[in-house]
Formats: C-alpha cells, sequence, structure tokens
C-alpha cells in the first residue's frame, strides 16, 4: 500500500530490499533442530546461571566448613553459647542460599503468553530489580544477624572484661562487610547494567514520544 | 492429542514457511555474524518454547514477529561498536555501495534506534497502525505519531543522500 504522503513509495523499496537481501538464505530443518535443543544463552539467563552457581557455592562452603565448625565448637566449649554462636552463620548461610536459589529458580525468561512487547519488557525489568532487591537485603540482614552473634557468643565465651578485644575485631567486619558489597557492586556493573540499561531505554522509548 | 515429533514437524514447518522474517529481524538488529547466529538460536530457542502458547488466535507470522522482536530487543550483543559504527558511517557506506534505494532504505533503517526500527518493519511489513500498538503495548496515538515522524524521517534522508 503505498504511502499517500510520501513521494517515494518506502514498501515497495522495502519489499526489493528483502527479495535482494535474503533471496539465496533458507533456514534448514537442522538448524531448528538443534536450536531448539540448545541452551539458552540469552543475557538473562546467562545471569541465572552466573547466580547459581554463586549461589551454590554457599551451599558447598557450608558442607565442608560445617562439620568443622561443629567439632571446634565441642572442642573449645565454654558454655552453651560456644556452639551455638558458631553455628549460626551456617543456619544463616543455608537461609540465603534457600531464599536466593528460590528467588533465581523463579526468575524466568522471556514468558510471552498474551502480553504485549512492552508488558513483556517491564516485567523483565521488575524481576532483575526484585532479585538484586533480595539479593542486596540478603546480604546486609546475613551481616547484621553474623555480627550480632559473634558479638554475644564472644561476650557470653570471655565476658565483658574483654570488650576492647572485640572492639578491635571491628575494622576487620567493617572491611568485610566493604569487600562483599563492593565486589556484588562490581559484579552487577560488568555483567548487569547494560541489560538493565537497555531495558530501560526500549521501555522509555515505547512509552514516550522521544 | 498430536505426539511430540508431529508437533515439532509442524513448529518448524512454520517457522520454515516464515524464514523471511526471522531474516529481516536478524539482518536488523545484528551486525557481525556471531551475533546474528547467537540470536537466531535464541529467537528460534523462544519461539519453541512458546510455541505451546500459541492459540492461533492470530497468524503464526503475528506471533513470529512478536517473539523475534521481544528476544531481539532483550539480546545483548557481543560486539557492541556495530550500530554506532553504522549509523556514524552511513554516508560513507552509501557512497561505497552500489547506490540502490533498497540498500540505501536498509541501511537507514538500521541507524534507527531498536525500538523505531521495530515499529518501521512491522509498518513495512503491512501491519496496521492499531495492530502495532495491540503488539507493542503501545498507545495507537503514539504508533501514529512515531510512524509519521520515520517515514518523513526515512523520506529526509532518502533525498538527502541519494540526491545530493
Amino acid at each position: 500500500m503505498p504511502n499517500s504522503f510520501s513521494d517515494i513509495d518506502i514498501q515497495q523499496v522495502w519489499k526489493e530490499m528483502a527479495k535482494k537481501k535474503f533471496k539465496n538464505k533458507s533456514l534448514q530443518k537442522i538448524e531448528i533442530m538443534n536450536a531448539i535443543k540448545t541452551e539458552s544463552h540469552s543475557h538473562i539467563a546467562e545471569l541465572k546461571k552466573q547466580l547459581e552457581k554463586r549461589t551454590n557455592r554457599i551451599l558447598y562452603s557450608c558442607i565442608v566448613l560445617g562439620p568443622i565448625a561443629l567439632i571446634m565448637s565441642y572442642a573449645y566449649y565454654v558454655n552453651i553459647w560456644t556452639p551455638f554462636s558458631m553455628m549460626i552463620p551456617f543456619v544463616v548461610a543455608i537461609l540465603l542460599y534457600r531464599t536466593l536459589s528460590k528467588k533465581i529458580n523463579a526468575f524466568d525468561q522471556i514468558k510471552l503468553e498474551d502480553k504485549t512487547i512492552l508488558e513483556q519488557l517491564k516485567s523483565n525489568q521488575s524481576d532483575i530489580k526484585s532479585l538484586f532487591k533480595t539479593i542486596n537485603q540478603t546480604v546486609i540482614y546475613s551481616f547484621i544477624i553474623l555480627t550480632l552473634f559473634w558479638v554475644i557468643g564472644y561476650i557470653s565465651a570471655f565476658g565483658t572484661d574483654n570488650l576492647s578485644n572485640m572492639m578491635r575485631m571491628l575494622p576487620f567486619f567493617m572491611l568485610n562487610l566493604f569487600i562483599v558489597i563492593w565486589s556484588w557492586g562490581n559484579y552487577k556493573k560488568k555483567n548487569l547494567d547494560k541489560h538493565i540499561e537497555k531495558l530501560h531505554n526500549n521501555i522509555i522509548r515505547l512509552e514516550t514520544l522521544s | 492429542m498430536k505426539d511430540s515429533s508431529t508437533y515439532r514437524d509442524e513448529f518448524i514447518h512454520h517457522v520454515q514457511r516464515n524464514e523471511g522474517i526471522l531474516f529481516k529481524i536478524l539482518s536488523l538488529y545484528t551486525d557481525f555474524p556471531e551475533d546474528r547466529e547467537d540470536l537466531k538460536q535464541e529467537i528460534l530457542l523462544q519461539a519453541w518454547k512458546s510455541y505451546p502458547n500459541f492459540a492461533q488466535k492470530s497468524k503464526f507470522s503475528t506471533w513470529l514477529y512478536k517473539v523475534a522482536l521481544n528476544t531481539s530487543l532483550n539480546f545483548i550483543k557481543k560486539n557492541q561498536k556495530g550500530t554506532e559504527a553504522l549509523e556514524d558511517h552511513l554516508e560513507v557506506e552509501h557512497t561505497n555501495q552500489s547506490g540502490s534505494d533498497s540498500e540505501l532504505l536498509y541501511l537507514i533503517i538500521k541507524g534507527f534506534n531498536e525500538v523505531d526500527r521495530m515499529l518501521i518493519t512491522l509498518h513495512l511489513e503491512g501491519f496496521k497502525n492499531l495492530e502495532i500498538a495491540e503488539m507493542t503495548g503501545m498507545t495507537s496515538n503514539h504508533v501514529n505519531v512515531k510512524l509519521h515522524r520515520l517515514k518523513n524521517l526515512i523520506i529526509e534522508k532518502f533525498k538527502k543522500l541519494n540526491y545530493a
């Protein structure tokens, strides 16, 4: 259908372009078969895989270090708080693992259904944002809980007389917190910011006349 | 109830009949063979995974366009410099080309941002503005305005580059 407002029939030119450019191309059955058998390599799928790998490390660390901590807590037993404060980090780590795994598993790829393209992009954006929020929250809460139990464990084992010793450990905790936040921020910047920015820009373009 | 191989063959048959859609999208949304291959695999995989949801309310071609465009808008190219290079050197490219209108149109559209590329492609493929609005989630007023602007821009560039 020619464009009434135009002296150039863009649609006709487009048809010619398609005819010329793709006349020698064809999609083989084997190509389709291979493609539908492969795993997704989309950015979201890769992100999911990366996060799964990282959260699995939490579980593996617990499996290896948990029994050691249990033995140590009986070897250096002072009172009931000794095993309790030594095992709490593992309980927190397992809870962290479970929360993240659940969130990552629910974080699916492109779900088309009856959604429009804009709705789909928004849904992907909100999935990613919610995943980030969960990760940030679990890291911060875990850190607070671990510090709290470490203080309780320390006081119960050594009393309040040696509080200055405990305070000396504070920079070590702060450094750890800084490293965790920095590495997550760095990972996010390197792997995800490009994708988030692209989603955001395309949503804006679809929603506005800019 | 269809068995799985019949179901798969039916999908392959549909895709092969509409392969032109795939080639157009791949060509417009990627600049390098490596990205093109990745995007092709991803579109086919997403189409296959979503195929059970294809309720035949719309034509297969319309549905495939939606899957392909959706996947392309989520796709991150391995090589990022392609599009900018294309846009920056549109004039140089055109001078070096055979000078055909169709090649020039292709280069102009490729220089647009991803959403504009999608809109103009759907329009040139014969979708009505209302259908484009339903497919993309944009308001039909936005589609009308944007398409009007894009077509004017194409004509302007066409005139500038072709008849300069």
